[in-house]
């Protein structure tokens, strides 16, 4: 029987699990509005960063839950503890965005 | 001997102690934040049973136990104690620090409902003022300055004006003042979902010179000039709508599926009140009347409706279940204040007692839908 091995604990995949965490008034994932600032991944450990759109985001506590149940379930799937940060220094910019989000939005 | 210097407590211990401490913080937290939504709640009730008495559809001893004095205090209740409470609710949240000024604006609102002096609730209004341009600027000192957290700190610095301007007894100013408070508040949150797209220079300038209307107005009304004040603050709520409706997020979301596609229906037909409205002041030449009502329920509570399903996870952890049904308020808003425009041009009571009720029923048909919504996700996932 032919066993689909796991793909590596990388970027893309901790991108695509983050794809499943929704802005709730834009609709739009996290990873193509460009909010994910950073992502390390350690032995044993992966920690992602989240930058906000305002220094006043009432939705940064919501898209932390979200962020670190998505990370969560890719945790258990790799054996590795996760965690979701705010970085609330950090400036977003539209540069930021996907580039289909960049297309829709007129840049 | 042990060593008691924070440094050298063992991890696991410092870790414990670190957890207690949020915990605590939390708890705290939790509570101000439930009794903050009560008050909230309680401002809601104390403002539209003012505005039902001040628009002939009960008696004064139905506006609760302040009797006459509610329907003087109506506009300040509902700016003041529930827009102001909720407004500093969602900042102290957000920054996870000053849940007392919510507190304090809801305070306010519960001393006028009680018919305390009037002292008692223009005082925690200010403080409540005070705090919530602290937070403001806290949030850009310790986070990120931005332009539209500085358009809504300018919105904070208004409603301390407009009481203070109450205080004085200008009531032109003090109208101002508050509506600019909210006008500004959404005019910035809508600013920081329009980084997303590429706007034209002439659009951000033109956006910087209509809230920068917002101050003058309220500068020209202190000075007495009522007639050029509601020049002044009806061309910011036109330039606004109008700049909303061209530039905004919303008419592009629409279609979305459903609380984000709710949302985008809701403040499209916010705007297009602003819009109604700013065109009624203009054509007034007065700040006050019919027009002010548009601005308040047709704008102000569409943002609401509009807002509450992705505010209330953010407040309560918990998803209101989604139902198409939250956007029929939204049609029974309108149809009153169509209403209310066609009563107040034609002079009809008792049309106008109706169209009372209908902004009432709106409002509680909202709110018990969200209710129902929230009720709906409980064991849902948090």
């Amino acid at each position: 029987m032919d066993v689909i091995p796991i793909p590596a604990l990388d970027d893309a995949v901790v991108l695509g699990a983050l794809r499943d965490v929704f802005d709730p008034e834009l609709g739009e994932n996290v990873v193509d509005l460009g909010l994910v600032e950073a992502i390390a991944i350690e032995p044993g450990h992966l920690r992602v960063t989240l930058l906000p759109t305002s220094a006043t985001c009432p939705m940064a506590e919501l898209l932390l839950d979200d962020a670190h149940e998505a990370l969560g379930r890719l945790g258990a799937r790799y054996g590795v503890d996760t965690e979701a940060v705010m970085d609330w220094d950090g400036v977003w910019d539209p540069q930021r965005l996907s580039p289909e989000l960049r297309e829709r939005f007129g840049w | 001997m042990i060593d008691v210097r924070p440094g050298a407590v063992r991890p696991s211990t410092r870790r414990a102690a670190q957890k207690a401490a949020h915990g605590a913080r939390s708890v705290a937290g939790t509570v101000a934040g439930v009794v903050a939504a009560l008050l909230a709640a309680t401002s809601l009730v104390a403002g539209l049973g003012g505005g039902l008495v001040r628009i002939g559809a009960i008696g004064v001893q139905g506006a609760g136990p302040a009797g006459p004095a509610a329907a003087a205090w109506h506009g300040a209740v509902m700016v003041c104690g529930l827009f102001g409470t909720l407004i500093a609710l969602e900042r102290a949240v957000a920054l996870r620090r000053g849940r007392w000024v919510p507190l304090v604006a809801g305070a306010g609102a519960l001393a006028a409902w009680l018919g305390a002096p009037p002292q008692g609730p223009l005082v925690a209004w200010v403080v409540a003022g005070v705090g919530l341009v602290a937070l403001y600027a806290h949030a850009g000192r310790t986070r990120a300055w931005s332009f539209h957290l500085a358009v809504e700190l300018a919105g904070a610095a208004a409603w301390l004006a407009g009481t203070l301007a109450w205080t004085v007894g200008s009531r032109d100013a003090a109208l101002v003042g508050w509506c600019g408070f909210l006008l500004l508040t959404i005019a910035g949150e809508r600013r920081e979902l329009t980084q997303m797209l590429r706007l034209p220079r002439w659009a951000r300038v033109a956006f910087a010179g209509i809230v920068a209307l917002v101050p003058l107005a309220f500068a020209v009304a202190a000075a007495g000039a009522a007639a050029i004040a509601a020049w002044a603050w009806w061309g910011a709520c036109a330039g606004l709508a109008l700049w909303l409706l061209r530039f905004d997020i919303a008419p592009r979301q629409w279609r979305a599926a459903g609380w984000a596609g709710h949302t985008a229906w809701c403040l499209i037909a916010g705007y297009a009140w602003l819009l109604v409205a700013a065109t009624a002041g203009l054509m007034q030449q007065r700040l006050d009347g019919v027009a002010l009502h548009l601005l308040l329920l047709g704008f102000v509570f569409a943002m609401v409706f509009g807002h509450a399903p992705i505010i209330l996870p953010a407040l309560t952890r918990l998803r209101p279940r989604y139902t198409r049904w939250a956007r029929l308020p939204l049609l029974l808003m309108g149809a009153s204040l169509v209403a209310r425009l066609l009563a107040e041009t034609g002079g009809d009571a008792a049309l106008r007692a109706a169209a009372g009720w209908g902004h009432v029923a709106a409002i509680a048909w909202f709110a018990a839908t969200m209710l129902l919504a929230l009720w709906r996700a409980r064991g849902a996932r948090r």
